[in-house]
């Protein structure tokens, strides 16, 4: 069986998530704080969560110079006053958190900390090769146990960790300029409802270096579309999920929809990682 | 909410404008080099740095820099060690300090041994530091004498990490994200120890270092593409423009006010560029404004001269940034949706 843990932003589906036979529940999104409830609202939240017997994960979002601090504090508001994991999504949060998190805490690489691609160096093709996982990085962090990635990262090399996948979604961006703030011509906090609606976008025009205009794709090109959250920027999946842990990210499923994932997803047992 | 900047008009200085203080270390440029030609062109108009980065070897799939070997069909690599050598010797007689790029996002273990020799190649043709792009290369080369350069692609967004950088492997320069506030490239100015090189004209509003969405195939630079949509309630598919595009690209106007917060070094973008007289260009400008400021002449006149005689100013810049309000550290859009 499966380790399966549905991931929400606020708490607002709590109630739904604990009625649901998920093993964790996770609150919060990588890509800003502004949309992370306050922190007795998580520390309600982790108590409800463990006491019914799940683990409870805090996503930390990445912190940037300004909102740096409030993200520790409120991370460690929660962690020292409940068992809960923290999945940390930027090297800065990391080494706080190595430092200052209670031992009852537990650090998870976030997907912030995974994005790692290298660029092509072959002149004739700037397709990207795979992404992959830094396992480098994680071995300066040992504090971090555990490492979420996406269905497409190849995670050889990381056999030491639980590799922990989220399979609704790929991220292939985070805004530091919130594209949906931007436009609804508005800013954080005045923004925090307008990502509970995500836009669906679609590519029809390439923007060229040579002449810095926007023009239609060449005949045949496949459009991308994408899924923007808020900030976040997710492709589709296209890789069918591995690993034994499994975050189902609840934004994406209707309430029937996503009790019918939750069950699925626990599935048969794992296939071994490291591909 | 605060009132948009006019659009059409160059920006307003800000109150009280910056005055030049006569102790303060000059500011460098820093400028992309990937030719002979190039390296003639950026020194003419005004760089004192150059930054590199070297093709690599032909076994090896993978760029071990920020780039890949083309964008946009354009090269972006010095294409030979010779060459390479060539360039930091000429840079060097010139009085030029040298970068070389080996800031590669990740480096895959079975890599690891060709990346540590392309940085050697680096090294041996004579580059002043060495540009690394992820925690692991910056351990990787911390204690072998490298003066390194904490590049771009590492992201560093908090003071922890740039201290940490410094403290554990002996960084002793940063080049900030693209998408930072003056107010927050005042705080790492303000780490001793650490030179800052703030990134200007270029930046996406996307988080650069987490990005998946460069270099796809047909399309190119996904986060300065075209898009139609809509969001869920608001009907059907609109064109909605450059809608991850939330680039905040020229810093021109606050070159007084990033030199008296202490920031070393400036880093004009362009190694892919597809016309390097243009790239010089910019770095003419942003020299312009540097000398301009330390001579004590307000931004505003050294722009008003620029006005009179540049015809890229007039075309170009004026339309597309100023027009735009795609000024890196005033109160626009873009900025107001940071998070």
């Amino acid at each position: 069986m499966n380790t399966v843990e549905i991931r929400l932003t606020t708490t607002g589906r709590l109630d739904e998530a604990l009625a649901l036979p998920a093993d964790a529940i996770g609150i919060g999104q990588e890509g800003c704080l502004t949309k992370l409830p306050d922190a007795d609202t998580l520390r309600r939240a982790a108590d409800r969560v463990i006491a019914d017997g799940r683990s409870f994960v805090l996503v930390a979002p990445i912190a940037w110079p300004r909102t740096a601090d409030q993200v520790c504090e409120r991370l460690l508001a929660v962690a020292t006053a409940a068992p809960v994991t923290i999945a940390v999504n930027d090297v800065g949060t990391a080494l706080t958190l190595s430092s200052a998190a209670p031992s009852g805490c537990t650090l998870v690489a976030g997907l912030g900390l995974t994005r790692a691609r290298p660029h092509s160096g072959d002149p004739d093709d700037a397709t990207p090769p795979a992404p992959l996982l830094d396992v480098a990085l994680l071995d300066l962090l040992p504090a971090l146990r555990a490492v979420e990635v996406d269905t497409e990262t190849d995670t050889a090399g990381a056999a030491s960790r639980q590799i922990r996948q989220v399979v609704d979604a790929v991220p292939v961006g985070w805004g530091r300029s919130c594209p949906t703030a931007r436009r609804h011509r508005t800013g954080p906090p005045d923004c925090r409802p307008l990502c509970d609606t995500p836009y669906t976008i679609s590519a029809h025009q390439r923007w060229r270096l040579q002449h810095g205009h926007r023009e239609p794709l060449p005949a045949g090109t496949e459009r991308p579309t994408l899924t923007v959250w808020g900030n976040a920027v997710h492709a589709p999946v296209r890789t069918a999920p591995t690993a034994g842990y499994r975050i189902l990210d609840a934004r994406r499923h209707t309430p029937d929809a996503l009790a019918a994932a939750v069950t699925a997803s626990h599935g048969p047992a794992p296939v071994p990682v490291g591909r | 909410m605060p009132v948009d900047p006019p659009p059409g008009q160059p920006c307003a200085p800000r109150e009280p404008a910056p005055r030049p203080d006569p102790d303060r270390r000059p500011v460098a440029l820093n400028a992309p080099v990937r030719s002979l030609k190039m390296l003639e062109l950026q020194m003419a108009a005004g760089a004192n740095e150059v930054y590199v980065a070297l093709r690599p070897p032909a076994d090896v799939a993978v760029s071990f820099d920020a780039l890949p070997a083309r964008r946009d069909d354009e090269p972006t690599h010095v294409p030979s060690t010779a060459l390479l050598a060539e360039l930091v010797t000429a840079a060097h007689a010139a009085g030029l300090r040298v970068h070389f790029c080996a800031d590669a996002p990740v480096v895959a273990h079975g890599h690891e041994a060709a990346w540590r020799a392309h940085v050697g190649a680096g090294v041996d043709a004579g580059a002043d530091t060495v540009v690394v792009g992820s925690l692991a290369g910056v351990a990787r080369l911390s204690g072998s004498g490298i003066p390194l350069v904490a590049g771009l692609p590492m992201g560093v967004s908090t003071l922890g990490y740039a201290a940490h950088l410094r403290d554990a492997y002996g960084v002793r320069r940063i080049v900030v994200p693209h998408t930072l506030t003056l107010g927050e490239i005042t705080g790492f100015c303000t780490l001793d120890g650490l030179e800052i090189e703030v990134p200007v004209q270029t930046g996406a509003g996307l988080d650069c270092t987490r990005c998946r969405l460069s270099d796809i195939p047909g399309v190119g630079l996904g986060c300065r593409a075209g898009y139609t949509g809509s969001q869920a309630d608001e009907g059907p598919p609109a064109d909605l423009g450059g809608f991850l595009d939330g680039a905040s690209d020229c810093a021109l106007c606050d070159v007084p006010a990033l030199i008296e917060i202490g920031v070393r070094a400036m880093q004009i973008p362009g190694r892919e560029s597809p016309n390097v007289r243009q790239n010089a260009k910019i770095t003419q400008m942003y020299r312009r404004a540097v000398t301009g400021h330390t001579a004590g002449t307000p931004i505003t006149e050294v722009i008003a001269a620029i006005d009179r005689v540049e015809l890229m100013w007039q075309m170009g810049w004026l339309p597309r940034l100023c027009d735009q309000q795609r000024c890196r550290f005033r109160d626009t859009p873009q900025q107001r949706a940071y998070v």
